[in-house]
């Protein structure tokens, strides 16, 4: 299939996480697989012509929601039916397509990926942990594709060394009860109350990629519980905090992650602050970067999956 | 015609106790710019003062690590359940040196014991508690720190809001934004800069907005173009008890819980304050931000 360009569609607007997905898939692919791949907006695909889509390999980041975002207004409604409608008859014209998602396969927003009214020739299941065993779509085939580095990523992992750095830990996330407890817990502690801490509810906004960049920059660890009850390892976490020289912490004490060597899960956040305790930062962080970086890059995973399609 | 003299014209100090010849020797008029007062207003809670009181004096010791001046203040409105005689036990053990206490003989209600506390404050910071209330004492510097770097009138910090051994939600714990004018969501647990409060009248004494005078503060350093921070790390816990004046107040006028804001408020509170504070009742003003996020070892935090 090399022939045909390689089309990475990503939701127009919303969520930062599956548009910030498509840029490193884009970068990957850039990098060091070919010439002919491109990144636009599911707006941007529904006005193609059809030749170009017919000659093309469409891989669309997150189909709900790039179908809802795929009106001309850039505000904040859903597209209507009718536009839904439209972008799917885009997508159908396509030379093949992958569906490509970063979600708990016991999901709400995994299983609804799956109603909509295009056929899609593989599954791409971008993380840490195959799912493949608990995928429940046969007419889909499933891909794993290990979230590795970008070349780019790899240079700024390796240029980063031990500094002092004044947030002990930081959590960033939705306030569920899993992180409200996490925090009290943290606190409760006594050894490391001055962590940054800060949870959305509902309107609120949270914070830019260069605010959570900023602060992790300053933060030894970041540490965050599952914000639903699935086994899944949040690899978009980790990346961020190794991106950014802070040691990635999950703390999940409802499934056990010992048949994984991912580095820095802890079954509770008094575990964590021992670890803590034991060992210092930069020898953590060094096993995160280790981990990461001899899984082989995101470009190597995404050619070997592309070659099954 | 002195500054005080014009905010007593608005009813907004309660001039009756400022002219109590034992309190107005206590009315400090220079603030030291480089400390902070925790004050706890105290009216019938002596169950909670040593966890209040204890976590305040240990945050009087961080500070002071820090290299910052600080003292407890203790305010206690005409009690009837004996806090005055375990404040004086609590006094003889600490001391004078960063405890101070003050009883007063008539009970004034909790807007105006706010303003006295903002007047006989030693230091140009105010920490405000609750007597229920707990801090987290190591965390009091770096709150500090932020208050005097980004020059902010009001400075809030998350407080773990806990019903019992279960932590419900974070309180405080969000940018501010116009969806002030629908319900509060900055406690009255935060740091203030005695200055800029003093300057716009001190907390209203309006009996209408009982109970809810640090919201229409927040309003009215908004409306004043204050500045607002917000500093996303723990400053203490709030715990839900029986007797609180929020739990009173929810009591008298009836628990609404808004979607929006996360806030309970009263429906009269509410239509007042967006009477005074969004007269137009523009919707769309709503997510429009109005506070700024800060840590000192960040800066200002970029949201989206």
């Amino acid at each position: 299939m090399s022939e045909h360009q390689l089309l990475i569609v990503h939701p127009s607007s919303g969520g930062i996480f599956y548009q910030e997905l498509s840029r490193r898939l884009f970068t990957a692919c850039k990098e060091e697989l070919r010439e002919e791949v491109a990144l636009c907006s599911s707006r941007e695909l529904r006005n193609m012509t059809t030749d170009r889509l017919s000659s093309a390999t469409l891989a669309v980041v997150n189909p709900v929601e790039c179908a809802a975002t795929s009106n001309d207004s850039s505000g904040w409604c859903a597209a209507t039916s009718s536009v839904r409608s439209a972008f799917f008859s885009k997508l159908a014209l396509g030379y093949k397509r992958i569906m490509v998602l970063a979600e708990a396969v016991e999901s709400k927003r995994y299983r609804q990926q799956f109603r909509v009214p295009v056929n899609f020739n593989a599954l791409f299941d971008v993380g840490f942990v195959s799912q493949k065993e608990k995928h429940l779509f046969p007419d889909v085939s499933y891909c794993f594709v290990f979230d590795g580095p970008t070349k780019k990523e790899e240079q700024v992992i390796a240029s980063l060394s031990t500094s002092k750095r004044h947030i002990p830990w930081a959590l960033v996330g939705c306030q569920t009860p899993e992180h409200l407890k996490l925090v009290a817990a943290l606190v409760d502690y006594g050894r490391y109350p001055e962590g940054f801490c800060y949870l959305q509810r509902p309107f609120d906004s949270g914070l830019s990629p260069t605010g959570l960049a900023a602060v992790l920059s300053k933060t030894n660890y970041y540490v965050w519980s599952s914000e639903d009850s699935f086994a899944h390892y949040e690899s978009f976490r980790f990346i961020q905090a190794l991106l950014a020289g802070a040691v990635p912490c999950k703390i999940d004490n409802s499934h056990s992650w010992d048949d994984f060597d991912i580095p820095g899960i802890f079954p509770s956040a008094q575990s964590f602050c021992a670890k803590v305790q034991e060992e210092d930062y930069w020898s953590m962080y060094s096993s995160a970067r280790e981990f990461y970086t001899s899984k082989g890059s995101l470009a190597e995973h995404l050619e070997k999956a592309l070659h099954l399609v | 015609m002195s500054e005080g003299t014009v905010l007593r014209s608005l009813h907004r100090i309660e001039s009756g106790i400022l002219g109590d010849p034992d309190l107005s020797e206590l009315y400090q008029e220079d603030k030291a710019a480089h400390g902070v007062t925790i004050f706890i207003p105290n009216w019938n809670h002596r169950p909670y003062l040593p966890r209040s009181v204890g976590s305040a004096l240990r945050a009087v010791g961080h500070l002071e690590e820090a290299g910052f001046s600080a003292e407890v203040l203790v305010i206690d409105d005409a009690s009837r359940d004996g806090s005055q005689k375990l404040l004086r036990s609590i006094q003889m053990l600490y001391g004078e040196a960063h405890l101070k206490t003050l009883f007063l003989k008539r009970n004034l209600g909790l807007p105006r014991l706010r303003n006295l506390a903002l007047q006989v404050s030693r230091f140009r910071y105010v920490c405000m508690m609750d007597a229920d209330n707990e801090l987290v004492p190591d965390n009091l510097p770096l709150f500090l720190r932020s208050i005097i770097d980004t020059r902010a009138a009001l400075l809030h910090g998350n407080l773990i809001d806990k019903q019992g051994e279960e932590v419900w939600r974070l309180r405080s714990g969000r940018v501010a934004t116009m969806r002030l004018t629908i319900g509060n969501h900055i406690d009255a647990f935060a740091l203030v800069d005695v200055w800029k409060l003093l300057r716009v009248g001190g907390y209203t004494t309006n009996t209408r907005l009982y109970a809810y005078e640090d919201w229409e503060m927040v309003l009215h350093l908004i409306a004043e173009e204050e500045k607002i921070v917000y500093v996303p790390a723990v400053m203490g816990y709030y715990y839900q008890t029986p007797g609180s004046m929020v739990q009173e107040a929810v009591q008298k006028t009836g628990p609404r819980i808004d979607p929006r804001s996360q806030s309970f408020h009263s429906d009269e509170a509410k239509t007042l304050m967006r009477r005074m504070f969004a007269q137009t009742g523009t919707r769309e003003w709503d997510p429009v931000q109005v506070g700024h996020m800060y840590h000192p070892a960040v800066g200002f935090i970029e949201q989206l």
